[in-house]
């Protein structure tokens, strides 16, 4: 019975003890926790800091970096972000004598600076070594031995008496941002587990942060771009003619529609002296604001080289030799520039790899095309481009001349299938005998509800000559011009 | 979309790579674009400096495309090499004469006749 009892005391004791034990050891891991916890709400009350003065990612990774170097007790430490493909990382922010994690080491790293550009400088692959394969498996790393782990860069053993190293992923929102690591703890010491477990609690906040930079500067870029946009769209609708000038016995229209905001689309009118007209329309060749940038310039360059020049080939060919200089070589210009005299009745024009000018009876009957030799500026030589030809067309009475880009031809429905030729001759046929207004309007309606809401693909410009039928203006010049065409 | 898709990929390479056939399939305009600058990159880096594009399943070209291809034109000509363009479609053949580079390019409808006319 003694016995008995003696045993189920020594039973009470060991027992207790054991309690004692599991008591203290769930003390420390609560501990452990706590310091993780208080870590934690440490950096985000430095970053919060950082962030109401500036909401900039760098300086925010700075103190990501720096935190977690003193929290973990590390000697070094750095972040890597993904880049937008996801198929690399790069360090953004390094602190202290972080080694190289990607290829040779040069001898040049002797200083601290060039030791930091080379660490930033490199492209780690996602998958490669520690720093790839933490990103790519999402799971944190926790390298006791460095000397004797494949995953640790040779150049990197090399480089510093690396001991041991740690690092975790910068996870949010189902994605990898990028990875935090740090290297050698302080005094000799080994990073242990409780130390994973803190950097991976860092690097869940860090997370947290670098998502919300991003998108915030993501929503600043869309508004600055959009900003931008409007800005330009406005310039260019400003070098837009108004509206279409006055001209005894013709009968005036022109439309000019950006597929994007801006385009590279244009069309102008240029009064001369004597009474006659300049009429322009041009393509630059791609869209958006360098091609929009490309119109201005070519634009001013025609307005100063078809004053007091009579021909339109002539000028046409001072043009080229002007934008030669100034365009990039895959840009180029398609352009009909011609000369309306609106006394006889006689448009004489030249065509630089533009569309044909489209040229309609009024009565029904198909249009014509008129496409005269020529080159699209920009892009050749002036012996080259000299090949270019004049042309002139004699309107009569209730004949129509219109110009047009290829967005006109070449606008797409759902189906993938194009307006096309047939389609915009056909549509020049049905509204020839109405006003010119009407003509722009009517081949925007027929594009328009051929492509349905299919997006606009390209710019589409239109402009339409018409001379007047006699009834519209009894003029003496309509009377003589009648006599001419007769 | 797919029936905007794009795709450069050579063919065949000579004279120990410095001349390539390269051939356009699809749709080539602004968003592709940078495809083929960048296999043509490719083509420059190894090499070559006589490039055949064969045309005949490039199915459209815009101005973007056809900028480009101009561009590495006058780039390989400035190198003594130069470009031919190898049976392009009625259509794409259309956009090209429209725009005056007919007279421009070297346009070919057979490999061999290409390759000669770039020799």
């Amino acid at each position: 019975m003694t016995q008995l009892l003696f045993i189920a005391l020594i039973g009470c004791l060991l027992w207790v003890l054991w309690l004692r034990r599991r008591a203290k050891a769930l003390e420390l891991h609560v501990e452990e926790k706590d310091r993780e916890k208080q870590a934690a709400i440490q950096l985000l009350d430095r970053i919060g800091e950082s962030l109401t003065l500036q909401l900039e990612i760098e300086p925010a990774l700075q103190i990501i970096v720096e935190y977690t170097v003193e929290a973990t007790g590390a000697e070094a430490g750095a972040i890597f972000l993904m880049d937008p493909t996801q198929s690399y990382l790069t360090a953004r922010v390094v602190q202290g004598l972080f080694p190289p994690m990607h290829g040779a080491l040069p001898y040049a790293l002797a200083k601290r600076k060039f030791l930091v550009d080379k660490v930033k400088a490199e492209r780690i692959p996602l998958g490669e070594g520690v720093i790839g394969g933490v990103a790519r498996e999402g799971s944190a790393a926790l390298i006791t031995d460095c000397q004797d782990d494949p995953r640790v860069p040779q150049a990197a053993r090399d480089f510093i008496a690396m001991n041991s190293m740690m690092a975790a992923p910068l996870h949010t929102r189902g994605a990898t941002l990028g990875v935090i690591a740090v290297v050698n703890k302080r005094q000799g010491q080994v990073f242990s587990e409780q130390d994973m477990s803190l950097l991976q609690a860092l690097a869940d906040q860090a997370a947290v942060t670098v998502d919300l930079v991003g998108l915030v500067d993501e929503v600043a870029e869309k508004r600055r771009i959009e900003q931008e946009l409007r800005l330009a769209h406005e310039f260019q609708k400003m070098l837009l003619p108004k509206r279409c000038p006055d001209v005894e016995g013709f009968d005036l229209a022109a439309f000019s529609s950006p597929a994007l905001e801006v385009g590279g689309d244009f069309y102008d009118f240029l009064p001369f002296d004597d009474g006659s007209l300049g009429i322009v329309i041009a393509d630059v060749s791609g869209k958006g604001t360098p091609a929009a940038l490309v119109m201005a310039m070519a634009r001013s360059a025609l307005r100063a080289e078809a004053r007091g020049c009579a021909s339109p080939r002539e000028t046409l060919r001072r043009l080229n030799e002007r934008l030669i200089e100034d365009t990039k070589e895959n840009v180029f210009i398609t352009m009909t520039y011609g000369i309306l005299d609106p006394r006889r009745g006689v448009f004489r024009f030249a065509r630089a790899g533009h569309e044909p000018v489209l040229l309609c009876s009024g009565e029904g009957e198909e249009p014509r095309q008129r496409a005269p030799n020529g080159i699209a500026l920009g892009m050749v030589e002036p012996e080259t481009f000299d090949l270019i030809q004049e042309d002139e067309i004699t309107l009569a009475a209730g004949e129509t001349a219109l110009l047009y880009t290829d967005g006109a031809v070449e606008a797409r429905n759902k189906a993938g299938e194009e307006f096309g030729h047939t389609r915009l001759f056909d549509s020049v046929r049905r509204l020839a005998h109405g006003s010119s207004e009407e003509m722009v309007r009517g081949l925007l309606g027929a594009v328009q509800s051929f492509c349905k809401d299919a997006p606009q693909h390209d710019d589409i410009t239109l402009v339409v000559v018409r001379a007047k039928r006699a009834a519209e203006e009894p003029s003496v010049e309509a009377e003589d011009r009648k006599r001419l065409t007769a | 979309m797919r029936d905007r898709a794009f795709e450069a990929r050579v063919r065949r390479t000579l004279d120990n790579g410095r001349a390539a056939i390269v051939e356009l399939i699809g749709f080539l305009d602004a968003h592709t674009v940078g495809d083929f600058e960048s296999q043509m990159k490719t083509c420059l880096e190894g090499g070559a400096s006589r490039i055949v594009l064969d045309l005949e399943k490039l199915t459209y070209v815009s101005s973007a495309g056809i900028g480009a291809m101009m561009s590495l034109t006058q780039r390989l000509r400035r190198e003594a090499g130069d470009v031919a363009l190898l049976r392009p479609s009625p259509k794409v053949f259309k956009i090209l004469e429209l725009l005056g580079f007919t007279e421009i390019f070297k346009i070919a409808a057979g490999e061999d006749e290409a390759l000669k006319s770039l020799a």
